[in-house]
């Protein structure tokens, strides 16, 4: 269950730490939690006795109210690598970043931390809120173990980039999360860790710094710092890392290309939402991850939902713009569904640069059979076959899925999603429209030619996002 | 088994106890505990700067409570509502000597107190980053130490405007300060790692040492202790007793009447330090996988 050296060291002897290629290793750890707080302490007291005698932590049998929280956990990140962890809600993640950081030992098993490890398991790690920005970043420097020198030589680094040097001698209880946010992680990283762990930090924080932090990391993936980034956002953890470890109740579930683990982690949230998760239906989890989980009744369920393009240039995956596409779905129905009525949503999913407003998916067409098809049917028990065509395809690029949901009189009783797919224009221009607007152009000559108005302020930003 | 300042180095930390290799336990010790001292003093700066910032008074805190406990004590005293040694029979006693008295008790208290304040005031560093917590003591310490030269200061105002005799051997008074607050440092360090997990110790703190105040010679002395009896025999085992009562005779040119027991003292809560810094090693982890982050 290792994983594979991305960028390989040069080779030197083995003593020297520097020159490892595997910059954090975690062998075998497993982590034995106690749900009832009363008897959790009572194990604490037990455990430092242990400790204490120079016994080895107990790792025979679970006793009442003990689960494992981790499994047999290994974890190679590599020198200059950059490896997600990803999982649902109380998979591990956050224990195994903390025994990574030596905050806790481990049940069984040992890490191996090769350089200055900064940890960033929440935001503003030691900030005193009493204290200003300022005093706090030589304490918290001080504290991820730098000089009093190395901090005055890094002050108006950490300062410029934090962006907060206007509120530098207020209270840290003043400043806005995203403040905090950028102040911790501005420390981090001018700590010029040879590991730096990221918890979740890059989840506050407004777009443009969230661009900026995921840059800075990019740039110090360069000089040889190795990251393990927990994030919520698929997208985000895509952009960062190279390879991904997928936790499932604690055990490596899958782990590998970042891409595929990913696809295959957001595949499992979007399918085993309410089993997995206990969630209740359209929510999103605590990671803010969207979960809509499939729903069925005893009046039955969708069997399949897809999405195709029908025009020349149709593939996999991928609609065009301007190119006519199909959206088929199967329900089969065990109880006569009564005015049964069917609603089709397309819906954009989040993507990096659009998180920083909303972390959820944006519905941008919507249409049912009871307005568009006049009046409700009853429908018999047996499998179902239906097609919607679209002529012509006319949404805002980017990655989108079908929700198709059934409902009797207006109770839902079966609802299910597509694969994501792609739509891409078939014209580059026009992308940082909300709305494709099929258009065609005609110059009359006999009006004069003004001056084209002048493009938007943010116009390049905006740009970007389509990059 | 700790995270490295320098670079490059490695650390390793696994499931093994700290204490299966003494040896190496006394090697990081020490390196921890030498490590931490730059730390130690910026944490001790941030805390003694963000201390007073919310307040009018100040340092000046650091003062009122003796000055309010002996001013009270005095007051009920000369109306004859306790009995507190005497006075007007004991010319030694002036009221500096209770000051002297209060203060004592004041230093070992929050001593006592101090390591697991620190620690909680520390959660959210703890639970963050991995770095030696001893720095966290140690920054109490620092602290502490400041409020005691503080008020020695004071003290020493108080000696002269009551005209206290002054002897030579006030010069080892900050001697046997230093060994009441080691033995209060040290005390507050074993029951640290119960006390961050039951609220129960913080909660009887208290009681613990109004009970401590009766049976430690602050109000009276050694000699006026009625012999025999089993409050007598509880006094005299009170390791605190010998310690406060020598820093005063010290303080005072008084005749030293418990060296010996005050040695004797010293000498096991250096054993006994080790044995605290152990268990605050030992016991971290746990603590902080308890408190969560």
């Amino acid at each position: 269950m290792s994983i594979e050296v991305v960028e390989p060291a040069v080779e030197t002897p083995a003593e020297d730490p520097a020159s490892s290629p595997i910059a954090l290793e975690a062998r075998g750890i497993s982590k034995r939690f106690c749900r009832d707080l009363k008897r959790s302490l009572l194990y604490g007291v037990q455990d430092i006795c242990r400790e204490l005698m120079g016994k080895p932590v107990r790792t025979g049998e679970l006793k009442p109210h003990e689960f494992w929280a981790l499994e047999h956990v290994d974890i190679q990140v590599p020198r200059g690598a950059a490896l997600g962890l990803v999982g649902i809600n109380g998979c591990g993640k956050t224990t195994l970043m903390r025994i990574l950081s030596g905050l806790i030992k481990p049940t069984t098993g040992e890490v191996t931390v090769r350089g200055r490890l900064a940890p960033l398991l929440a935001l503003g790690a030691g900030f005193n809120s009493i204290l200003t920005g300022r005093e706090n970043i030589y304490t918290n420097m001080t504290i991820l173990g730098l000089t009093r020198e190395e901090i005055d030589e890094r002050f108006d680094s950490v300062v410029e980039f934090s962006e907060v040097g206007y509120a530098l001698d207020a209270p840290v209880q003043n400043f806005s999360s995203g403040m905090v946010a950028r102040l911790g992680f501005a420390c981090a990283i001018h700590t010029q860790p040879d590991i730096l762990l990221l918890d979740e930090v890059l989840a506050v924080g407004d777009l443009r710094f969230r661009q900026k932090c995921i840059d800075a990391i990019h740039r110090i993936r360069k000089t040889g710092t190795s990251f393990l980034v927990v994030h919520h956002s698929p997208d985000i953890l895509g952009a960062l890392c190279d390879q991904a470890i997928y936790l499932v109740k604690g055990r490596v579930e899958m782990q590998g290309d970042s891409k595929d683990v990913l696809a295959r982690y957001a595949d499992d949230v979007r399918r085993k939402g309410t089993t997995v998760q206990g969630a209740s239906r359209e929510t999103t989890d605590a990671l803010g991850f969207h979960i809509d989980p499939d729903i069925e009744s005893e009046n039955g369920r969708f069997l399949s939902v897809s999405v195709r393009g029908t025009g020349p240039s149709a593939e996999d995956g991928v609609v065009w713009n301007e190119e006519p596409a199909e959206i088929s779905f199967t329900l089969k129905v065990e109880e006569t569904l009564r005015k049964m009525n069917i609603q089709i949503e397309m819906m954009k999913l989040p993507t990096f640069e659009t998180l920083a407003q909303s972390s959820t998916e944006v519905v941008m067409a919507k249409f049912s059979a009871k307005r568009e098809a006049g009046r409700m049917v009853d429908v018999k028990p047996g499998q179902y076959e239906f097609r919607v065509t679209l002529p012509w395809l006319a949404l805002v690029p980017g990655t989108y899925q079908i929700r198709v949901s059934a409902y009797m009189k207006r109770i839902l009783v079966a609802r299910s999603r597509s694969d994501r797919f792609e739509i891409r224009p078939k014209d580059e221009t026009g992308l940082d429209n909300p709305f494709f607007q099929p258009r065609q152009w005609t110059l009359d000559s006999r009006i004069t030619a003004r001056k084209p108005a002048p493009s938007d302020e943010d116009d390049e930003d905006e740009q970007s996002l389509y990059e | 088994m700790s995270i490295e300042s320098g670079h490059h180095e490695v650390a390793v930390y696994g499931a093994r106890s700290t204490f299966s290799t003494p040896r190496q336990f006394l090697r990081d010790l020490w390196r921890d505990v030498r490590g931490s001292r730059k730390l130690a003093f910026m944490l001790a700066f941030r805390d003694l700067k963000a201390q007073y910032r919310q307040s009018i008074l100040g340092p000046l805190w650091l003062v009122i409570p003796p000055i309010a406990w002996t001013v009270g004590l005095t007051v009920l005293k000369d109306n004859k509502l306790a009995s507190i040694g005497d006075l007007s029979e004991n010319p030694d006693k002036n009221p500096a000597y209770l000051l002297i008295s209060m203060a004592l008790w004041q230093m070992f208290t929050e001593s006592l107190r101090g390591p697991m304040q620190a620690l909680q005031m520390n959660r959210g560093i703890l639970t963050k980053v991995r770095f030696p917590r001893e720095a966290v003591i140690v920054a109490d310490t620092i602290k502490l130490l400041v409020a005691v030269a503080i008020q020695m200061a004071l003290i020493a105002v108080a000696a002269v405007f009551y005209q206290l005799p002054v002897t030579a051997t006030v010069f080892a008074f900050p001697l046997a300060v230093a060994a009441l607050i080691l033995l209060g440092t040290t005390a507050g360090l074993l029951i640290a790692p119960i006390g961050l997990l039951y609220k129960d110790i913080g909660n009887s703190m208290q009681y613990v040492f109004l009970a401590g105040l009766a049976v430690t010679p602050v109000f009276f002395e050694m000699s006026e202790l009625a012999p025999g009896g089993f409050y007598a025999a509880f006094v005299k085992i009170n390791p605190v007793a010998p310690l406060l009562v020598t820093a005063r005779e010290l303080a005072t040119g008084q005749a030293l009447t418990m060296l010996p027991q005050f040695g004797i003292v010293v000498g096991l809560t250096v054993v006994l330090l080790f044995v605290a810094l152990a268990l605050l090693r030992a016991s971290m982890p746990i603590v902080i996988e308890r408190w969560s982050a």
